[in-house]
């Protein structure tokens, strides 16, 4: 109808497509708004990219070039390929040095998350005290590892307060080398780890355990079952992906302990508490063989990347197989 | 207030904040007291800052015409930088202007991680550096020690010293740095039980020798085996073999054995039987010393040979004040022989002693600083005869020993260090040597103390270790480049004892 009349409905047309047009805008500003939120979140991301690629690539420039630091600026260093992670890959030091990392930190988590979580046990329920036994049981994870370090270093010295009072308790003068000897040096350093990072695992199974579902202890109850079995049938399972998260990150942290290996025997005695981050220190810092300790970051930063990528895939089966356990609960 | 339950609730009678503070004040308290005890007491036999006398003189008539009013940055550990260097060098700075604005305190052991760092950043922040003397090849490679050659020149700088210290400080002819304290390990027996007539008597019937202070390493040892029989009592020998640091006393026997490290092709000198000669004499302490893991300048091992448990030791000589000291050692305290390390008679017949450097100190003015001519100034300034002989004066423990000729006149460090304590620094500066110092030194030397440290665990045998010495050194010899070594070697050569004995005056 040219020049005619709009109609009834034309009157309600325009309103009509401007309330659309309202309805449009206002989505495509929501979507403009998560857009910019969303690439607004991912900033600190970039920002950190942009901060560590060029790192990484002048780290891998360095593994690739020979440079040793005193002899000249780096950028005049000779291109040897890959030469410096055969060297580094079929070095017996190096090697030696993983496998004590792996060992330490393996032994050093278990015995934290043993203690932590039985102590994370005993503290769950309210009683008596209990905020004394709190505070009293992180003191050794607010203490700095290089103190924590040194005053061990005197605590185990042969003549020292640990011998004496282990002479105390068993008969004869104890004289064990604590840091003397291949095997007590190695253990002592396990076991201060241990104490010093306990804490930190009774800390994060506490909270799992104050926020676990209670409904599934107190039906194995009603049930009959005995504590024993609502702890390895009904706590365990529900405990196990905040015990795998916090596995992944003793072990992690344990693996790159350096203050107390330095602080205590600084490698020694022998190379027998040699770890990958005290090796990498001498080699960067004492031998300044820059370009070794970059191949060297390199392949333990796959070695860890693995060990990484094992662990996130472990966390998300115990996830999704506690979701369906859930949702199979009606939870 | 309590609950229904009778148990206390709400805020305590103490608040959170007075015990915070009351254990803040403890602190503050406990923390202050002893060391304001220390110093009024120390105060009291503090000899007086030196007047300048002619070297002094012309130092500061140089440091005048700069023409600055600068505050340096020291990098030094704080035992060494606080105290008399720091005295001085308020004095300088009313004399010329040019002072010590800020100390930047670190262990002594990362001083030379620290040199490195700046050699790299070159951000010439840090006007001078308190560094191990066997580094200087490194920095001077490096490009961060600057040479002092021409500032010595200019104020003719008397820089004589007592065996080759001087030499411990220069590069390829250049001197790179300048000398603050002449550490260096003596030799300290106990002579109270050394001259018992019934251990005189004992020793006797069983070696048919007589019991007297050793003058070979078969008599150290024997006589540390012998006193130390039960080491739980008594140790025979008071010595380090911590990693890092034990490897020390396998190179006095190194080379008293009368060896080099590199062979004149610059190739790595260990797999031989003189040294595994050396490094099996070294392993002979074992059955009769304490297992510790004693770090350099651990009070560990200082309390264990101070509280008397310890026949004899070959310690540095900065300790003497310490165990002469009755108040503080009172169960050694005037119980000791001073002298040198026992020597070897070489093949040719001639009678060969040697010592070790601790670890010597320099002052190095890093050649980025925009205050080099300051800086160097500042380094000659402490190290001057006078100035020299204040600084290795302490007040009741000093880390700077003498090492110039005039310090071991001086009456005040005589009555410091004993006067047959001073006797025996005096000789074992002449024999003293420096640890492997060539560019790379810190892994040369690493990489020695490794095996030796390994092979006192016994995880692999003498002959093995030092196998694994030269495999490893020529990988670093590689890299570092025999051409660039030939030259270090020579340096290193010419810093090595040129007397085979010490002579007394």
């Amino acid at each position: 109808m040219p020049g005619g009349d709009p109609g009834p409905g034309a009157s309600a047309s325009p309103g009509l497509a401007f309330l659309v047009w309202k309805k449009m805008a206002q989505a495509t500003m929501v979507r403009r708004k998560g857009g910019f939120l969303r690439w607004w979140a991912l900033t600190p991301l970039v920002l950190a990219l942009l901060f560590m690629i060029p790192v990484l690539l002048l780290q891998i420039y360095l593994s690739l070039h020979q440079w040793t630091a005193y002899l000249g600026p780096w950028w005049t260093s000779d291109f040897v390929g890959l030469d410096l992670f055969w060297q580094v890959l079929t070095e017996d030091r190096f090697l030696r040095a993983i496998a004590r990392s792996f060992v330490f930190a393996g032994t050093s988590t278990l015995l934290s998350v043993l203690i932590g979580f039985g102590l994370a046990y005993l503290l769950q329920s309210p009683f008596p005290g209990r905020g004394f036994y709190y505070m009293f049981f992180i003191i050794p994870m607010l203490t700095v590892p290089v103190v924590v370090g040194y005053n061990f270093q005197m605590l185990l010295y042969q003549s020292g307060p640990v011998n004496h009072i282990l002479s105390l308790l068993v008969p004869g003068e104890v004289r064990i080398s604590w840091l003397g000897e291949a095997v007590p040096a190695f253990a002592s350093l396990v076991f201060i780890e241990t104490w010093n990072w306990t804490p930190f695992v009774m800390i994060i199974m506490l909270a799992g355990l104050v926020s676990m579902p209670k409904e599934p202890v107190e039906a194995a109850r009603v049930l009959g079952a005995s504590r024993r079995q609502i702890f390895f049938y009904v706590t365990l399972p529900l405990m196990k992906p905040v015990l795998v998260l916090v596995i992944i990150l003793r072990f992690l942290e344990a693996l790159a302990e350096f203050p107390k290996f330095w602080t205590v025997t600084q490698g020694g005695p022998g190379t027998f508490t040699e770890t990958i981050p005290v090796y990498l220190y001498l080699t960067s810092w004492d031998y300044f063989n820059v370009s070794k300790a970059a191949a060297m970051s390199y392949v333990i930063l796959l070695v860890v990347g693995t060990i990484i990528y094992i662990a996130i895939r472990l966390l998300l089966k115990q996830k999704r197989s506690l979701d369906t356990m859930f949702t199979r609960s009606g939870g | 207030m309590k609950n229904k339950g009778g148990k206390r609730v709400g805020h305590p009678v103490v608040s959170r904040r007075t015990f915070l503070k009351a254990g803040v004040a403890v602190g503050v308290g406990a923390a202050a007291g002893p060391f304001v005890l220390r110093k009024a007491k120390a105060q009291g036999i503090q000899k007086a800052l030196p007047e300048p006398g002619p070297d002094e003189l012309r130092i500061i008539e140089s440091a005048k015409k700069l023409k600055k009013n600068v505050d340096l940055s020291f990098v030094a550990w704080g035992g060494h930088a606080k105290g008399q260097m720091e005295h001085l060098a308020e004095a300088f700075k009313k004399h010329t202007g040019i002072g010590v604005g800020s100390i930047v305190d670190i262990s002594f052991a990362m001083l030379s991680q620290r040199a490195m760092a700046e050699a790299l950043a070159r951000s010439g922040k840090l006007d001078l550096l308190h560094v191990h003397a066997d580094t200087v090849p490194t920095l001077a490679t490096a490009g961060l020690a600057a040479p002092l050659d021409d500032y010595m020149k200019a104020v003719d700088f008397d820089y004589t010293t007592v065996g080759t210290f001087a030499d411990m400080s220069r590069h390829e002819g250049k001197t790179y740095g300048l000398v603050t304290d002449g550490n260096c390990h003596i030799y300290y027996v106990r002579k109270d039980i050394l001259e018992n007539p019934d251990n005189q008597k004992r020793y006797a019937d069983k070696y048919g020798a007589p019991l007297k202070m050793p003058n070979t390493w078969k008599e150290y040892l024997r006589q540390g085996a012998f006193f130390g029989s039960d080491p739980n009592t008594m140790t025979g020998f008071g010595n380090l073999r911590a990693r890092r640091w034990g490897y020390w006393w396998f190179l006095i026997n190194y080379y008293n054995h009368g060896l080099f490290p590199f062979t004149a092709d610059v190739e790595p000198n260990f797999d031989n039987d003189a040294a595994e000669a050396a490094l099996v004499a070294y392993l002979a302490e074992k059955p009769h010393v304490i297992r510790d893991f004693d770090n350099w300048g651990t009070a560990q091992m200082w309390l264990h040979v101070g509280s008397g448990k310890a026949y004899q030791s070959i310690y540095w000589g900065g300790l003497l004040p310490l165990w002469e000291n009755p108040q503080k050692y009172p169960r050694v305290a005037g119980k000791w022989l001073h002298g040198i390390t026992p020597g070897k008679v070489q093949p040719n017949g001639r009678r060969l002693v040697r010592t070790i450097q601790a670890g010597a100190p320099l002052v190095v003015a890093n050649r980025h600083s925009p205050n080099l001519d300051a800086a160097a100034h500042m380094a000659m300034w402490w190290t001057s005869p006078r100035n020299s002989t204040y600084i290795t004066g302490g007040p009741i423990s000093t880390v700077h020993e003498p090492w110039r000729p005039v310090h071991f006149k001086d009456p005040y460090n005589k009555k410091v260090y004993t006067p047959s304590g001073l006797d025996a620094m005096f000789l074992s500066l002449q024999v003293n040597s420096p640890t492997v110092r060539v560019t790379g030194a810190l892994e040369f030397n690493d990489l020695l103390d490794k095996h030796v440290s390994d092979a006192w665990l016994g995880v692999v045998k003498p002959r093995e270790a030092l196998k694994r010495v030269d495999a490893d050194w020529r990988k670093v010899i590689a890299r570092v480049g025999k051409g660039r070594l030939r030259k270090d070697v020579e340096s290193y050569r010419r810093a090595m004892p040129k007397v085979d004995e010490p002579v007394t005056s």
